[in-house]
């Protein structure tokens, strides 16, 4: 199920392959683990000041749990944005909970925790006395130096992929390329017919001449090719190559 | 509101075809109840190019005739 990829010290590269997994996963419930090592640079930070991705104050669709770990600090975050819609807001929905647990990261809280579950008050030098709400953070605030991995869960029992391995982006999900191809073909069929049948009718019309029987035949091979092309859009219907609306994942009971 | 492919596909696709359909299938009824060949002629003729624009209109060009090549 779920794996581990473990983050460079410092690396803004693993966020930013992070980011860019959860815009271009189609995951509608992901779940992201970042875990939250306390001796190196926090890109997710970072990234999160620089605003990339203007948050639109909507927080429920993340749902932050601090959870122990072998690591000092670990927070799981499930993504249960809805998916569905605009792109833009897939981008704000997964930016928000990326946002929240940068915040939360940045809370003397973290270490307040380590400190408790170790038993070494030592850790809590250097932090101020007060803790600080991760929502009355500011860019001065020192930032708490993070290590992040990331271990991404597919609910749909996919094979995980490596966040900075070859993505394959929403073009890959787009019409063009799961539809079957029988109703392109068909469809030429189709206007050939019609064109036909069409270019009979309009010699005959004018030029006044008689009825035959292949005049007939056009008509039947329209009719009948357009019943049949009918027919292949029905059952294109049924399967269904549009990208689907998901409806919002629902709330954990 | 719907845009985009899905748009496309909903509001025009859908009922071009299915009223492009209806017009052939009318033609041919038409076609074999008219006695003279001239009328014939002339309804097949005026009822089929309404029904080939729309299809002609409708047809999801930009896909491949092939998906995949």
């Amino acid at each position: 199920m779920g794996r581990v990829w473990p983050g460079k010290s410092g690396d803004e590269g693993l966020c930013q392959h992070l980011i860019r997994y959860l815009l271009e996963s189609n995951d509608a419930a992901a779940l992201i683990f970042i875990r939250v090592w306390d001796r190196l640079e926090s890109p997710v930070i970072n990234l999160a000041q620089r605003g990339r991705v203007e948050p639109e104050g909507a927080s429920t669709h993340a749902d932050i749990q601090e959870a122990p770990g072998q690591a000092l600090a670990e927070w799981k975050v499930r993504l249960r944005a809805p998916l569905a819609g605009a792109r833009s807001r897939r981008k704000t929905a997964r930016y928000i909970s990326i946002r929240q647990a940068s915040q939360a990261a940045r809370g003397s809280v973290l270490r307040r925790r380590l400190a408790d579950d170790a038993g070494d008050p030592s850790l809590l030098d250097g932090l101020p006395a007060v803790v600080t709400p991760s929502s009355q953070l500011s860019r001065a605030d020192p930032p708490i130096r993070l290590e992040i991995r990331m271990e991404v869960e597919h609910p749909a029992g996919r094979d995980p992929v490596h966040p900075a391995a070859e993505i394959p982006s929403l073009e890959a999900y787009k019409m063009d390329n799961i539809t079957p191809g029988a109703d392109n073909v068909v469809r030429w069929l189709v206007l050939l017919a019609a064109v036909w049948a069409l270019f009979r009718t309009y010699f005959g019309w004018l030029g006044a001449r008689a009825w035959e029987p292949s005049d007939k035949q056009a008509g039947f091979l329209l009719t009948t090719a357009a019943d049949n092309q009918f027919l292949l859009g029905v059952i294109l219907a049924v399967i269904s190559p549009l990208p689907k609306r998901r409806s919002p994942t629902r709330e954990r009971s | 509101m719907i845009t985009g492919m899905r748009r496309f596909f909903v509001a025009e696709h859908i009922p071009l075809m299915v009223l492009a359909l209806i017009v052939i299938h009318a033609i041919g009824v038409v076609e074999r109840r008219t006695p003279n060949d001239g009328d014939r002629f002339k309804r097949s003729a005026l009822g089929d190019t309404p029904a080939l624009m729309m299809v002609a209109v409708a047809i999801p060009f930009w896909r491949p005739l092939f998906p995949g090549l």
